[in-house]
């Protein structure tokens, strides 16, 4: 049949197109990082493999790629983790107590996630300096929590809402306090949930830019995103090989966990956008 | 009213956990115009792969289909018509009614794309809603229906474009037991009244032997026998169509029971004990006093439901089941003789 | 029957506990924020200069300034074509993923990879293809022949504003794709059989039974997108700066660009309009996401 034909043509031709799209820029960082020369008005394309710039930047001393991925690494984790324990204590007590304000809370939080960051930066700047937090790790935890939160919330409470509260109801007799229930029934049996959600806030969180431009100044506190983003020559010339070396690395981490957990990034996205 | 001749089908499809999988392995039926044929057989036997093959919404890997005289679909021929081009209606289990259009809608739809005029659209919309009871809704959407009224706008939107063949795969599995029989009957006289060829896919005996004139019972994709329900009843072809058919099931017999029983009714012949499995059906074994049957037995558990009596029974460490359409004044543990003769025994070559 | 307030349920009492962590950070870190960012666009609050309280003085500053409303020229332009690309993309990519396919898998993370990137980086991998003397584009251009001349592409308004729409859609477009790809999902697969046993071809299929029936997912998706397309920052004060000439700056960078030189009353004025606007949105976003529904 015609229709057979052009369907499974246009799928061939979808899957190419899609490849391409997505792949390209991403490739093109790989082909730059590891290019001697980047000057593409040269006679040819010259590609001369090296991996200089890798070596380059993760000595130098100038730009201090490994501070800014420690800083990274450690703003996102602990703000994946606590955002992932803040979400759960809520959601539990949201799909099993009664209380004032049950319904209130989610859909707060969900108008909270709409607020622009650009209208919280300017004064959270204020506060965080009064605090003396400026440019530590805390400046950028708690903002990366809440930014976190409203997603982390709609997933978990997703997934509790499907676990039957007769489990609860049990544990009571047998005496267990809501807390205990918390952490040694639910929690256990809401792995994939939790997983989910510690991923999907991991990778807001390490992506994240404005906070993390306002709220450190330095290598000491800066994040990758930042640290890459102001990566100037010293010359007025643009370093293209270092910036794309340093972006390669910086994307490792955040590569490796999508290859191995596609299947949970995308169960947690959603669950929480679409059906939360 | 057409007649549908279907030559050697078979399909195999590749899945990426268990390779190669033969789904069919060389069909052959025919089913006569205007009559309603069954497709019988457990999940997994292939028999809704097969609906969709005649269908035109899956392609057979081998084989051929005649619609009449028509080639609709040949793998030698490369020739595969699509479901518009051969005219057929099917109603699926789910029912798969558009959950965005109104009931007359739903019925309209196909007519729509077909570009039928909007007064006999309307007509034809009418007359199927007439048939199947449904004038008061067409205006509701499915999700407002109840399971019953979805079943019979799914069968409207079938029946309103007068197919060649209708397909019907489980269609009542999700309507509840009473209003399966109803449904059941009712299926039944408008396609006599309609004259519609009739495909329909189950697995539920019950339901193939109480509706179909003629019955194809299929394992692993493959057909293990074609008949009446009569002829599948009384003479299974083998062991598998034996014991699928009945309600309850037949009783298979040890070796001691069989060498006990040939001693005295010699249906054995030539056959030796080894090589065959010998089976009885619960309502042809008769309950009798001690020592006036064939052997004897002792009653284990008795139960009456509704206007049948159940007896669980064991006769040489063999545990048989009975079925007597009379309430008899048997109790448990109560020793009795149970009488049938050599024709209400079903005897089988034993597949290795 | 009279509730006396100090005999609070147990249950209550835990619950309050147990929400405690989240409604403190968010209070503290997003709510007063906010808060304190209305308050200050009602302030003259410039560095050195002494705090007074104006009222409504910056926002009448906001009324007659030009360069205020080409921001906001820019970023609703940037809206609208931002997220119909993307919509129309996503659709397409959710479509193809919606098939089995092989290596469907492998897609799945292939789609993902422009959106887990950061987008400081992929601002600056952009920002090289763009570039007049580096960039790939260029380079084609020259090479094919396409024009004698290389494209500035990052240097005219125009071509900022193309770059901007580009890389946007590039990183968000996974995102779009994947909210899609559940929607259509959720349509009963029998629903196509059933539409080709009644005679459609594959166009009559998508118009007829699969958008009807995305609706709601798109309506939503579209919401949601556009929501954060009006605050967008990041990508454009990596790529562009804002500019050049300022032609490419969002209202986000607007207020930025006040706070960084000192003047935070009149970037929280322009913060507060971001807000106002993106609440509008948000208000519609909630009412046609079901999300009381969903609580039930």
């Amino acid at each position: 049949m015609r229709e057979e034909r052009i369907i499974k043509l246009l799928k061939t031709l979808g899957v190419i197109f899609l490849l391409v799209f997505c792949l390209f820029p991403f490739l093109w960082m790989i082909f730059i990082s590891l290019n001697k020369n980047p000057d593409f008005l040269s006679p040819q394309i010259e590609f001369v493999l090296t991996f200089r710039n890798y070596f380059e930047v993760a000595t130098s001393n100038k730009f201090h790629l490994w501070d800014y991925l420690m800083n990274s690494l450690v703003v996102s984790v602990a703000s994946a983790i606590l955002a992932t324990f803040f979400a759960s204590l809520s959601a539990y007590s949201i799909t099993r107590l009664k209380f004032p304000g049950r319904i209130v809370i989610p859909l707060l939080l969900l108008g909270f996630s709409m607020f622009p960051q650009i209208a919280i930066v300017g004064y959270l700047f204020g506060m965080i300096t009064d605090f003396g937090w400026l440019n530590s790790y805390a400046a950028l935890v708690f903002p990366y929590i809440t930014l976190g939160l409203p997603l982390a919330l709609w997933i978990m409470l997703s997934y509790f809402s499907q676990l039957s509260t007769e489990l609860d109801k049990a544990a009571l007799i047998d005496g267990a306090s809501r807390l205990q229930i918390l952490f040694k029934i639910i929690l256990p049996l809401s792995l994939p949930a939790l997983f989910s959600t510690f991923i999907l806030t991991l990778i807001y969180s390490f992506n994240e830019f404005l906070f993390a431009l306002m709220l450190t100044t330095d290598y000491h506190g800066r994040t990758i995103p930042v640290g890459i983003a102001l990566f100037e020559g010293l010359h007025g010339q643009i370093p293209w090989g270092y910036i794309m070396a340093a972006s390669v690395i910086a994307v490792i981490p955040v590569l490796i966990l999508i290859a191995l957990f596609q299947k949970y990034i995308i169960q947690g996205l959603t669950e929480g956008a679409v059906k939360g | 009213m057409i007649d549908i001749k279907i030559k050697n089908i078979k399909k195999t499809f590749f899945t990426v956990k268990r390779g190669k999988v033969e789904a069919l392995k060389g069909i052959d039926l025919e089913i006569p115009a205007g009559k309603f044929f069954v497709l019988l057989g457990p999940s997994g036997c292939g028999k809704s792969t097969l609906l969709n093959i005649i269908a035109g919404i899956e392609r057979l890997s081998e084989g051929k289909i005649y619609f009449g005289e028509k080639l609709v679909a040949s793998s030698d021929e490369k020739i595969f018509l699509s479901p518009k081009e051969r005219d057929v209606a099917m109603v699926f289990q789910s029912y798969a009614l558009y959950p965005h259009l109104t009931v007359y809608e739903n019925i309209a739809f196909p007519l729509k794309i077909a570009r039928l005029d909007k007064d006999k659209l309307d007509e034809k919309v009418k007359w199927a809603a007439d048939i199947l009871e449904i004038k008061n809704i067409l205006n509701a959407k499915p999700g407002e229906l109840s399971g019953g009224q979805r079943q019979r706008v799914a069968l409207g939107r079938a029946i309103v474009r007068e197919p060649n063949l209708l397909l019907l795969d489980e269609p009542l599995s999700n309507l509840d037991a009473l209003l399966r029989i109803t449904m059941r009957s009712e299926l039944r006289s408008i396609q006599r009244k309609l004259e519609l060829t009739t495909i329909y896919v189950t697995h539920d005996q019950t339901e193939a032997m109480s509706l179909g004139d003629k019955i194809s019972v299929l394992k692993d994709g493959v057909v293990q026998q074609i008949g009446t329900p009569e002829e599948i009843y009384n003479n299974p072809a083998n062991l598998f169509v034996a014991k699928f058919i009945g309600s309850p099931p037949m009783n298979i017999l040890n070796e001691n029971l069989v060498r006990h029983l040939n001693d005295q009714l010699h249906f054995l012949e030539s056959k030796s004990l080894e090589n065959v499995v010998v089976g009885i059906r619960p309502e042809k074994i008769k309950i009798v006093n001690k020592d006036e049957g064939i052997i004897n037995a002792k009653i284990k558990m008795s139960w009456s439901p509704g206007g049948d009596s159940l007896y669980y029974l064991e006769a040489e460490r063999n545990e048989i089941l009975a079925k007597s359409s009379e309430i008899e004044n048997i109790k448990d543990n109560d020793d009795v003789g149970l009488k049938f003769g050599k024709d209400d025994l079903l005897i089988f070559d034993r597949e290795n | 029957m009279e509730r006396s307030k100090t005999n609070i349920s147990g249950e209550t009492k835990t619950a309050y506990l147990f929400n405690a962590p989240l409604i403190i950070t968010a209070v503290i870190f997003v709510l007063i924020p906010v808060i304190g960012t209305i308050v200050t666009s009602l302030m003259r609050d410039v560095t050195f200069l002494p705090e007074k309280f104006l009222v409504f003085e910056n926002y009448q500053r906001l009324f007659s300034d030009r360069h205020f409303f080409e921001s906001l020229q820019f970023t609703l332009l940037f809206v609208v074509v931002s997220v119909s690309f993307e919509l129309i993309f996503g659709l397409a990519f959710a479509l193809l993923l919606n098939e089995t396919l092989p290596f469907r898998g492998f897609l799945r993370v292939v789609i993902l990879i422009p959106w887990v990137i950061p987008i400081a980086i992929s601002a600056r991998i952009w920002e090289l293809i763009y570039n007049f003397n580096y960039g790939i584009f260029n380079y084609i251009i020259l090479q094919l022949n396409i024009s004698d001349q290389p494209v500035s592409w990052l240097g005219s308004s125009i071509g900022a504003f193309a770059a901007v729409v580009v890389s946007d859609v590039w990183k968000t477009t996974p995102f779009m794709a994947i909210i899609l790809l559940t929607g259509l999902s959720a349509i009963n697969r029998d629903l196509y059989k059933q539409a080709r046993i009644d005679g459609t071809n594959f166009l009559q299929r998508f118009f007829k039974i699969t958008l009807p029936l995305l609706k709601p997912v798109l309506v939503v998706a579209l919401l949601y997108r556009s929501i954060d397309a009006i605050r967008i920052f990041d990508l454009i004060y990596v790529l562009t700066g804002g500019g050049p000439g300022g032609s490419t700056s969002s209202l986000s960078i607007y207020a930025f660009n006040y706070y960084v030189s000192g003047d935070f009353g009149y970037g929280s004025a322009v913060s507060v309009i971001v807000f106002l606007a993106a609440g509008l949105l948000s208000v519609l976003y909630i009412k046609f996401g079901k999300f009381r529904e969903t609580l039930q």
